[in-house]
């Protein structure tokens, strides 16, 4: 299990974690149990540039389809191939093994406008997503 | 059901306790899944699935005047629904459009129980009210009655040790009046999944000791609680237009392929007009359709074939079942062929797909 204290999180329910200069992107606990049983994901292609708060990847459900948006700027390095085969692990493994794409980030600074993990739930029960 | 508020059916409280996520859905509160939508529909397919099917409407149609009122507004003919048959049919408008669908139980002599779409309830008493000149006694009985589906291949096993009736004899499309739990059960070999199963209307007042006995009973057989969400995939797979999502008054049942459950024989309203779009050609056709590229088709991508569009989709999911990604789609009749290569606009991308054969899926029996 990850140490969800080291993610940082997006208000479109995005988390990062950065290791060097790389940021690793999935989608939070809460996210996944809202969108209910994941049955498809579309990656970004490596070498991709993402800006921040831009579309970067899809994730579907049976129901419906919705946006992963790149929670910091950069190009992507690393897409996580395995989600195409068994979608599910997102549901399973949100922050492990769910990942989505990975990016060298363009500028770090770009992260202190994320939430802490704390400050993620608070926004969570605040209702205000 | 006007007010625009929405309503419980007899079971919320049911779904409430057993920790379901509840949506609105036509103006009722309904589970759309307790766990997973995946679970609840191979559940369904392989064991068994709940479902709360009280927002379903429900009307009697009684009286001398009621079967030659019943053969002017339907499409299908009310001779085949002999004391204990059920017949499915549309009813249409004057243009042939498709008003709703129903299943109409022959409950004996000028006796008939009409089982509507839940969206449609008010518009179809309002209609069936002004086009009542036969004069035949029109009753709605929703309030009185909550709905619960058993589906799926234990669902004889897992009703026989509840009911009355013995269930063996008990025919597809056909119903008895029983008693399950010891109370009255209007039940019928009859179903939205494809799998084999029983929808049963009782009292609403008995209905959440019903749901709850019968959960009991199939839990050793694998039966779970299953929401709105998988009752679309399964009726997906299973081949089954949605009212309002797969036809509606713009499509006559030619368009929808629903010419089996229209007697061109008799006179029914609409009549005129879907012969002659009939001896016209239709200008388009529901046509089942799956995915070769990876990507899951939605209600309202375009269809297109070389540089044209030709046509919308209307219903479009995984599928569980198959593991692939399928649709419904209204096209123009020479691109409807089994075979053909079609592109479905997902994402702003064209996305490879057929048309193959409904239904998607068929149980083994």
């Amino acid at each position: 299990m990850a140490d969800v204290e080291k993610l940082l999180f997006a208000k479109t329910h995005e988390w990062l974690r950065i290791e060097g200069n790389t940021g690793y992107v999935g989608i939070s606990d809460h996210a996944q149990k809202e969108i209910t049983d994941v049955v498809f994901v579309e990656l970004p292609k490596i070498g991709k540039e993402v800006a921040k708060e831009g579309e970067a990847a899809v994730v579907e459900s049976v129901k419906a389809a919705f946006s992963i948006y790149a929670p910091v700027s950069g190009k992507v390095v690393k897409a996580n191939s395995a989600l195409e085969k068994d979608p599910s692990i997102v549901n399973k493994s949100p922050y492990d093994d769910g990942w989505f794409f990975a990016i060298e980030l363009k500028d770090i600074k770009e992260a202190d406008t994320l939430m802490s993990f704390k400050d993620y739930e608070e926004f969570i029960k605040s209702g205000a997503h | 059901m006007d007010s625009g508020e929405n309503r419980k059916t007899p079971l919320y409280e049911a779904h409430k306790g057993l920790g379901a996520k509840i949506v609105s859905f036509h103006g009722w509160l309904l589970p759309i899944q307790y766990t997973s939508i995946i679970e609840e529909h191979n559940a369904t397919r392989t064991k068994a699935g709940l479902f709360d099917i009280s927002h379903l409407g429900k009307l009697e149609v009684s009286g001398k005047a009621a079967k030659p009122f019943l053969q002017k507004i339907f499409t299908n003919d009310i001779d085949k629904a002999v004391p204990g048959r059920i017949v499915y049919s549309p009813f249409c408008d004057d243009r042939g459009g498709i008003l709703d669908d129903v299943f109409i139980y022959c409950a004996g002599a000028g006796r008939y129980i009409l089982i509507v779409n839940a969206s449609t309830f008010g518009k179809d008493l309002a209609w069936f009210n002004s086009h009542n000149g036969a004069g035949a006694s029109i009753k709605d009985i929703n309030d009185s009655l909550g709905g619960i589906a058993l589906q799926g291949p234990a669902s004889e096993s897992i009703l026989q040790g509840l009911c009355e009736a013995g269930l063996t004899a008990l025919k597809h499309r056909s119903f008895v009046e029983t008693k399950v739990c010891g109370h009255y059960a209007l039940l019928s070999r009859t179903g939205y999944t494809g799998e084999d199963g029983f929808e049963m209307f009782v009292p609403a007042g008995k209905s959440i000791e019903i749901w709850n006995s019968v959960l009991s009973a199939g839990r050793p057989y694998g039966l779970i609680p299953a929401g709105l969400g998988s009752r679309d995939t399964l009726r997906l797979e299973a081949g089954c237009p949605l009212y309002g999502t797969d036809t509606d008054e713009t499509k006559t049942p030619l368009e929808t392929g629903l010419m089996w459950a229209a007697d061109m024989g008799k006179d029914f309203i609409g009549k005129p007009a879907i012969a002659e779009r009939s001896a016209a050609g239709a200008k388009e056709r529901l046509t089942a359709f799956e995915m070769i590229d990876r990507a899951i088709p939605r209600t309202g991508y375009a269809v297109e074939k070389g540089s044209s569009v030709i046509g919308t989709v209307t219903s479009g999911s995984y599928s569980p079942t198959l593991n692939k990604n399928i649709g419904f789609a209204y096209i123009t009749p020479g691109n409807a062929a089994v075979g053909n290569a079609i592109d479905i606009v997902v994402h702003s991308e064209r996305k490879k797909a057929v048309v193959v054969k409904a239904p998607f899926y068929r149980r083994k029996k």
